[in-house]
């Protein structure tokens, strides 16, 4: 039998006669609950509801009989039970009860020798460009728009009443923001829109045979930029050198974080390469139903089922995986060692912030987290590392 | 009137209280023809299930109106019935099935 499945069959055999011995107990738990003309409400005699309901009892009864059936075989088995046992099929034959059980067990893990998993850990080497580029996003977010009274060039922004014309009619006037830009426009308007003034008119074919759209042009816009001290200042600090050796510091540690989150991953990928193994349907769907919409955002709609569900059956083998790997090597954290992640990440006071948890009944919730990040770390010092700057 | 034995007993009462009466005290409760005296009931209990019969009460019950309680309306009667609570020799028993 193959144990990394986490879905596995099995018929459940019951004999008439065993039914047997559970119809009293399912006849006494049933007299508790009927309603029956001439008796208070639990007063019906067990022999009364053996005669009356008799059906509904028997079928009490072999309840009773297969959950213990399945009692025994779940632990005879030594399995891990995830979710109820399901009935998939059930038939009666002469002198027995036959069922199809669907039972959802946690897998066997079989973690391989961490020294044997070889990954590459990438790295982004930050340059110049990288620093310019964002310094270009904070210009971009506090740029000022000014009017101006000369032909369109690139980079301006044009307002602009926007409209249809078939036959020489007119359809409904909008108005249009264009930012005229050649990566951003469509080709046909930046070509037709460069070198117009306000009251000229750009007109591109429709959509339609015959049909003409037209842009009557009624304001244009120079976008005026900060300076780099302006924006240094804006961000608080002193220089634009200042600026951009501080804004290196944070891209440097973002591709950091980057790079060790992709490195978990890729760890991870690589254990269940060589050990692969089933992730239970029911965990995978309660992470599916959680990150659906995160992953709606990100994706194109036809896109989004697959992705979450590859997403989630990842996410619940990652966790399945840590999971075991701290049972296996028998992982714990102290307090001391909670403290210096919680210092890692730039907490002020670690030690207060430690005791506040435990005053707030949130200890368990932080010491699983750091248990889990310990052992990523046991992981990362382990497996081999081989890194790839890009 | 003239009754076969089948036709004097219609069936037994099944109720909580009848069952009662049958346990502390050895009495069967039956729904029996409304034209069937003591003596009838009596022996047709003694014949059918082969017991020693010591005592037969009986009542009547009246026919009562049947009320509609959506519409607020009588629509009818309920039968005239009687009842027969037999006491049976001490050893005798009948099963009725519970």
């Amino acid at each position: 039998m193959d144990e990394r499945k986490s879905l596995k069959e099995e018929k459940v055999v019951i004999p008439k006669e065993t039914v047997e011995e559970y119809v009293d107990r399912a006849a006494r738990r049933l007299a508790r609950k009927v309603k029956l003309p001439g008796f208070r409400p639990g007063k019906v005699p067990v022999s009364v509801v053996k005669q009356r309901f008799a059906k509904e009892v028997r079928e009490e009864a072999v309840i009773d009989a297969l959950n213990e059936e399945i009692k025994k075989l779940v632990e005879e088995r030594g399995w891990r039970l995830i979710s109820s046992p399901r009935v998939k099929a059930q038939s009666e034959g002469e002198d027995v009860y036959e069922f199809t059980v669907e039972f959802e067990i946690y897998p066997e893990i079989v973690l391989p020798d961490p020294s044997q998993i070889r990954v590459k850990k990438r790295i982004k080497q930050i340059t110049d460009a990288d620093v310019e580029e964002k310094i270009q996003e904070f210009k971009e977010e506090n740029a000022t728009l000014q009017s101006v009274d000369r032909e369109v060039r690139e980079g301006d922004v044009v307002l602009a009443e926007f409209f249809t014309r078939k036959d020489g009619k007119e359809g409904e006037r909008k108005r249009a923001r264009i930012y005229v830009r050649a990566d951003e426009l469509d080709e046909d308007l930046y070509n037709a829109i460069l070198g117009k003034k306000v009251g000229d008119e750009v007109v591109l074919p429709g959509e339609e045979e015959g049909e003409e759209e037209v842009y009557v042009i009624k304001k244009v816009f120079e976008v005026q930029y900060p300076s780099d001290e302006e924006v240094a200042e804006l961000l608080g600090y002193t220089s634009p050198q200042e600026m951009r050796e501080k804004i290196k510091e944070q891209l440097v540690e973002e591709a950091q974080k980057v790079a060790e989150f992709e490195l978990e991953n890729a760890i991870i990928q690589e254990i269940l390469r060589l050990s692969p193994f089933d992730p239970p349907p029911s965990l995978v769907y309660q992470v599916y139903k959680d990150i659906k919409p995160q992953i709606a955002q990100q994706v194109p709609p036809e896109e989004v089922e697959e992705a979450a569900l590859q997403n989630a059956a990842f996410i619940v083998a990652r966790d399945l995986i840590i999971l075991k790997l701290i049972e296996e090597k028998e992982l714990d954290i102290t307090d001391e060692e909670i403290i210096q992640y919680l210092k890692d990440e730039g907490k002020a006071d670690p030690e207060k912030f430690l005791e506040e948890a435990k005053k707030r009944g949130k200890y368990d919730e932080l010491r699983s987290r750091y248990l889990i990040r310990k052992a990523y770390d046991y992981l990362k010092q382990a497996v081999q590392i081989e890194p790839e700057f890009v | 009137m003239k009754l076969s034995h089948e036709e004097v007993l219609i069936r037994p009462v099944l109720t909580e209280k009848a069952l009662n009466l049958r346990d502390k005290y050895n009495k069967y409760t039956f729904i029996v023809h409304p034209d069937a005296n003591k003596h009838q009931i009596k022996e047709a209990v003694e014949r059918i299930f082969g017991v020693k019969v010591i005592k037969v009460n009986t009542m009547n019950y009246k026919p009562k109106p049947r009320r509609d309680l959506r519409r607020r309306r009588i629509v009818g009667r309920t039968s005239k019935y009687k009842k027969a609570i037999v006491t049976l020799a001490e050893g005798h028993k009948i099963d009725l099935g519970v």
